[in-house]
């Protein structure tokens, strides 16, 4: 039986199955069925065989920074609780009391060494562990209080301050199960000791795609950026939206993570080094604990957007600046929530260097939200466009068809315009400049052999 | 600080005049005509729209201090209006078709022109082919002054109903 080995299941119905190896045969020539965006069937098992099985994002080390802090997040759909215990602990819990399933914790985030429930009143530590019931001597002297605490995840680590849980016991430790999506995050975030912290806790809202697009979207597709975000560039707020396609480089890690950097220190020298950090902040970053890729990459093509498998993406991007001044960077996180096989929410969070000053994290706060959040003068595009996906999933003429969506871009069959390039020698693949859909190719690659990995 | 009453009675005229300006405001955002909109704000003005949270009321866990979705200048409202006219800010394009129900507004003078008006606003909005309308519910915490020139808005804060925001994007102005 598969449930000794794994906790991964396998498809629901032979129509799942049959969407599964159509899939496959797809993916090899580039190409997706459009169902993959709207079955709900499929969705189920996305959360079964991906959310309750892999490392997921569940928020930052500085939203609970003392003892007792938490805040209430998801895994998948399940509601969690994210706390810190006295020792300082982060713990992951499952949001419902076990005694009838009453919800435990309704507010968004506080401070509370124990948890009591409503109901009749058992009380769980912050860790998870039962504590006590009213009467109790009376009530429950024999219970076995290590069987009756909290669903508590196996595991719970942390990498520069983003905190990661597992629901998979059997599964490899943090840094081995993120693989080279570490090498790119230590290149973003471990630029100086005392690293960075949320301004804030997220903007959330729900948009009415599918997670994997949003996905997708961060992991490289820098084609759509000069014709979706097209009038941020017509009202002066961007710039050079149309050499985008010329100077983009897709870093496809490997094991579904990407990231794309632009060539912005070789077109425009020292201002688009470092992603622009302008020099009073530049000069506290510290490099020494990057290897000398790393270092060349953030000087020469700094990752501007990425994603790491299955669902938490970055951008750290820029305003256009007044002239002679130096641009405003931010740093935004976000994760893609799955709601729905056609829904999903956005968390979106805008991250401050710890040595910053006031004035210069507000301005980088100021500039990520207006660029990247429920009101994003970026993001409400990028949103709305991915409303189509869904509703062609559930189309009749587009199933009846067999339609698939097209992920060509750079292949051999298309003439072949994104080349891997012969130098690199970091993780993954690094292309040359120019448009391509890789990063897309290798997240639905890993993401169909995670769905597979049941009976 | 006079109670509500006793503000409500020796400020008709001025009640009157700022129930009007709601009024015509609602009017030109739901009509899309956003430069006229802007020339009722004042070139000071702050426009946020804090992050809410599920929490204990008027706390630090409801209302994180300094968390914002939007914290606009009049600049930078401007540049939303322009981007919107490009014909290319997709989310916005054909402009959806909204009407906002403004009401339970209370007055209350801070200076010699200036009044705080709190109001609650019900926008309902429906996007180009949406097939489901939101209904967006929030209350406005506005500064108004009246002067020779009539109304201009001077301060507006949206403290938005929802935690996490079911329309798909903030959009539209409120």
């Amino acid at each position: 039986m598969d449930q000794i080995e794994t906790s991964a299941v396998s498809p629901s119905s032979p129509a799942l199955e049959r969407l599964l190896d159509r899939t496959k045969t797809c993916l090899e020539d580039g190409l997706i069925p459009v169902e993959i965006f709207g079955d709900q069937d499929l969705f189920e098992l996305e959360m079964t065989n991906i959310f309750a099985r892999q490392w997921v994002f569940l928020g930052f080390e500085s939203e609970i920074p003392d003892s007792g802090d938490f805040v209430l997040r998801s895994i998948g759909k399940d509601s969690v609780i994210v706390s810190r215990d006295r020792e300082r602990n982060i713990h992951v819990l499952a949001n419902f009391c076990r005694h009838r399933g009453a919800q435990l914790c309704s507010t968004d985030r506080g401070n509370a060494l124990n948890f009591r429930c409503p109901y009749h009143g058992w009380v769980y530590k912050n860790n998870g562990e039962w504590r006590g019931a009213p009467d109790k001597s009376a009530s429950y002297p024999n219970l076995d209080t290590d069987e009756w605490g909290l669903l508590r995840a196996p595991h719970v680590d942390t990498m520069f301050g983003l905190i990661f849980a597992c629901l998979d016991p059997t599964a490899p430790p943090l840094l081995e199960a993120l693989g080279p999506a570490a090498w790119m995050m230590k290149a973003l975030m471990d630029l100086h000791p005392g690293g960075m912290s949320v301004m804030g806790p997220p903007d959330r809202y729900r948009v009415r795609g599918n997670w994997k697009t949003a996905s997708e979207n961060f992991a490289g597709d820098a084609y759509h950026i000069g014709v979706a975000h097209r009038s941020v560039e017509k009202i002066n707020l961007g710039q050079g939206f149309d050499l985008v396609n010329q100077f983009t480089i897709n870093y496809a890690l490997g094991e579904g993570h990407s990231f794309t950097g632009s060539a912005t220190g070789d077109l425009l020298g020292e201002v688009g080094e470092y992603w622009g950090y302008d020099p009073e902040i530049r000069r506290n970053f510290n490099f020494s604990s990057l290897d000398a890729m790393q270092q060349e990459l953030i000087r020469r093509h700094p990752p501007a957007v990425g994603n790491i498998f299955p669902n938490l993406s970055f951008v750290r991007f820029t305003n256009t600046p007044p002239e002679g001044e130096w641009p405003v960077v931010y740093t935004s996180w976000r994760q893609w929530q799955p709601i729905s096989a056609t829904e999903t929410e956005v968390l979106s969070w805008q991250l401050k260097w710890n040595f910053m000053t006031e004035e210069q994290a507000s301005k980088s706060y100021a500039t990520g939200q207006y660029g990247f959040s429920s009101a994003g003068i970026f993001e409400q595009d990028d949103t709305v466009l991915w409303e189509g996906a869904p509703q062609v999933a559930k189309s009749t003429w587009a199933r009846k068809e067999g339609a698939t969506f097209n992920m060509q871009l750079g292949m051999p069959k298309l003439g072949g315009a994104q080349q891997p390039d012969p130098t690199w020698e970091g993780p993954g693949t690094r292309y040359m400049p120019g448009p391509g859909e890789a990063p897309a190719r290798d997240f639905y690659a890993r993401w169909l052999q995670e769905l597979n990995s049941g009976g | 600080m006079l109670s509500t009453y006793e503000a409500a009675l020796t400020n008709q005229a001025a009640y009157a005049e700022i129930s009007q300006f709601l009024g015509h405001e609602a009017r030109l955002l739901d009509e899309n005509r956003l430069d006229e909109w802007l020339e009722l704000l004042d070139p000071a003005i702050v426009y946020e729209i804090p992050i809410r949270l599920a929490g204990a009321r008027g706390g630090a866990n409801e209302f994180p201090q300094g968390a914002y979705r939007v914290r606009d200048t009049f600049e930078m409202i401007s540049k939303r209006i322009e981007r919107l006219a490009t014909g290319e800010a997709w989310a916005e394009t054909p402009p959806s078709r909204t009407v906002r129900l403004v009401g339970s507004i209370v007055i209350q003078p801070v200076d010699a022109t200036v009044y705080a008006v709190d109001s609650a606003l019900m926008v309902y909005r429906q996007r180009a082919q949406d097939e489901v309308a939101d209904l967006i519910p929030a209350r406005r915490l506005d500064r108004v002054r009246i002067d020779a020139g009539g109304c201009k808005l001077v301060r507006r804060t949206i403290i938005l109903a929802e935690t996490v925001i079911k329309t798909p994007n903030l959009g539209i102005f409120f």
